[in-house]
């Protein structure tokens, strides 16, 4: 695949590369209501590095980007970016983290361009017109126009919410951010611009990007490494070529993770059984 | 309900930290103002006009048949001040604005909005509860002494053209004058901040605490008008023992 490298971001606003975050989770534990959700996860995510989960619904991966950005504290275990607890206000301050929720989280209140500049107006980052102008050319880049700028959420497709919010999300310049499944809702090629821009935003800010999809062709196209997460515990973490290899292990001991791939890979066309 | 009651005042103790950021937050306490008067302001007259006026339609013949006719402004005037105007409009406020903060706040915690506005390190305090606070204790006060003034002339209206009563415009405003001073219209206004923060703290809180979906915040603004009307009562209680007092 082809790296779209057309700055968005211009010289005059290109931020100064930085050092990446490291993530690293430790013993992870979350139950709601005594329903366990997460099982005692433990694993780093490295400086810089596109990092997926994948999983079926329900196999609580939302639930673990929430406590990788701090909207949920574990019961167990703990989560550390930077050496640094999400929950913490003093992390925020420091490490500007941003997330592409899954319904997309837009303001129903704010039109789109409002949506996107949110962070850079309320923090009061830059001039006005300057603002303006990054969040026009993000929106251009991800295929929206300026008349969709002047729009409310509930004006857009469901597909087009998932392009303001990742373009609200990038706009922050954030040094970590999460995606809850980027590609859903979206077409074939608004799905190759999302990934696009997923990668051009980690080539200018060296980011570290963690990913939850059910997209097996983006999870393996994107991720420097995959998780597979069932049912709340990690069944494996590998890089995409390792994961791979489990669809034809033959070993009794890989045979939950392989059901988990070939499911996938069968009902690819026919939506997966755990969909 | 005890855990709610120590919610509630750790979200006040919040707001009032959060005060510091009202100037920054200037636009959106003005849109916000403008939303209450706008939808508040013809109500408030219509109700306003017509308790002036049922008070005098209920007591002007009476008073007048006891040889009293000389109080009946007097007695309009302080009960629009003291008790009436603050309180009908707060019942207004709560059914119209307080209802409306609970379900738009509560639609924001259901759908993800407040979780997005925390991940951009923004905090809900400052961004949504602060304004509309500061604007609710802006827009209560203002709207009763609207209020005060249009039930004094609906008390006028219908004292002045009951026949049974036999009032004449002057006496009614020279028995309203003689009776109702600042101190009285301050005591109202001063309730009616305590009462519009208390309508305001509940109704945030209420939207904060929202779960599910539209079930859950129409069971949030359910809540938050019941709450908001007894804290009102009770509060209308325990301010006037308290100005009692002093």
């Amino acid at each position: 695949m082809n790296i779209d490298t057309s700055p968005n971001i211009t010289s005059r606003n290109r931020p100064a590369k930085q050092q990446g975050v490291a993530i690293s989770v430790r013993g992870l534990s979350k139950s709601f209501d005594g329903a366990p959700v997460l099982r005692g996860l433990s694993f780093e995510i490295a400086p810089g590095e596109i990092f997926v989960i994948m999983g079926p619904s329900g196999a609580g991966k939302t639930v673990l980007l929430n406590h990788l950005i701090g909207l949920l504290e574990p019961d167990h275990g703990e989560v550390r970016i930077n050496g640094m607890s999400p929950t913490s206000r003093n992390l925020h301050d420091k490490i500007r983290m941003a997330m592409v929720f899954q319904n997309s989280g837009l303001l129903n209140s704010l039109s789109v361009e409002e949506n996107v500049s949110l962070y850079l107006t309320e923090h009061r980052l830059k001039p006005w017109q300057q603002i303006r102008q990054i969040v026009r050319e993000q929106l251009e880049h991800l295929n929206l126009s300026r008349a969709d700028a002047a729009k409310y959420p509930f004006e857009l497709s469901g597909g087009m919410k998932k392009r303001v919010a990742i373009a609200r999300a990038i706009v922050m310049e954030p040094r970590v951010i999460l995606y809850d499944e980027p590609t859903a809702e979206l077409d074939p090629v608004m799905a190759r611009t999302v990934v696009n821009e997923i990668r051009r935003a980690r080539a200018l800010l060296s980011q570290t990007s963690v990913l939850v999809t059910h997209d097996r062709e983006l999870a393996f196209e994107i991720a420097d490494r995959i998780a597979i997460l069932l049912d709340g515990s990690l069944l494996k973490i590998g890089t995409p070529a390792e994961i791979k290899s489990y669809q034809s292990s033959e070993r009794k001991e890989d045979a939950a993770l392989r059901n988990f791939l070939t499911a996938n890979y069968k009902n690819n066309e026919t939506k997966s059984d755990y969909e | 309900m005890f855990q709610n009651l120590g919610e509630i005042l750790i979200l006040l103790l919040k707001t009032l930290a959060e005060l510091k950021n009202a100037p920054k937050q200037a636009r959106k306490i003005l849109d916000h103002l403008f939303e209450m008067g706008n939808a508040s302001l013809m109500m408030a007259g219509l109700l306003s006009f017509f308790i002036g006026g049922i008070l005098a339609l209920q007591m002007a013949p009476q008073m007048t048949a006891r040889g009293i006719t000389g109080v009946v402004g007097e007695v309009i005037g302080l009960a629009m001040c003291k008790e009436l105007a603050p309180v009908m409009m707060s019942v207004l406020i709560i059914g119209r604005i307080g209802s409306a903060m609970t379900a738009e706040i509560g639609s924001m915690k259901v759908y993800h909005e407040i979780d997005a506005l925390q991940t951009m390190n923004i905090s809900p305090v400052s961004y949504l509860v602060m304004p509309r606070i500061v604007a609710i204790c802006i827009a209560l006060p203002m709207l009763v002494l609207f209020s005060m003034l249009v039930g004094w002339m609906g008390g006028l209206a219908v004292s002045v053209f009951n026949q049974s009563a036999a009032v004449t415009v002057e006496g009614y405003l020279a028995s309203l004058k003689s009776g109702v001073d600042s101190k009285e219209i301050f005591e109202g206004l001063f309730k009616s901040v305590v009462f519009a923060l208390s309508i305001g703290i509940i109704a945030c809180h209420q939207g904060l605490i929202t779960r599910g979906g539209p079930r859950g915040i129409g069971r949030s603004v359910t809540k938050s008008v019941v709450n908001s009307i007894a804290a009102v009562l009770l509060l209308d209680y325990v301010l006037t023992r308290l100005i009692l007092f002093f």
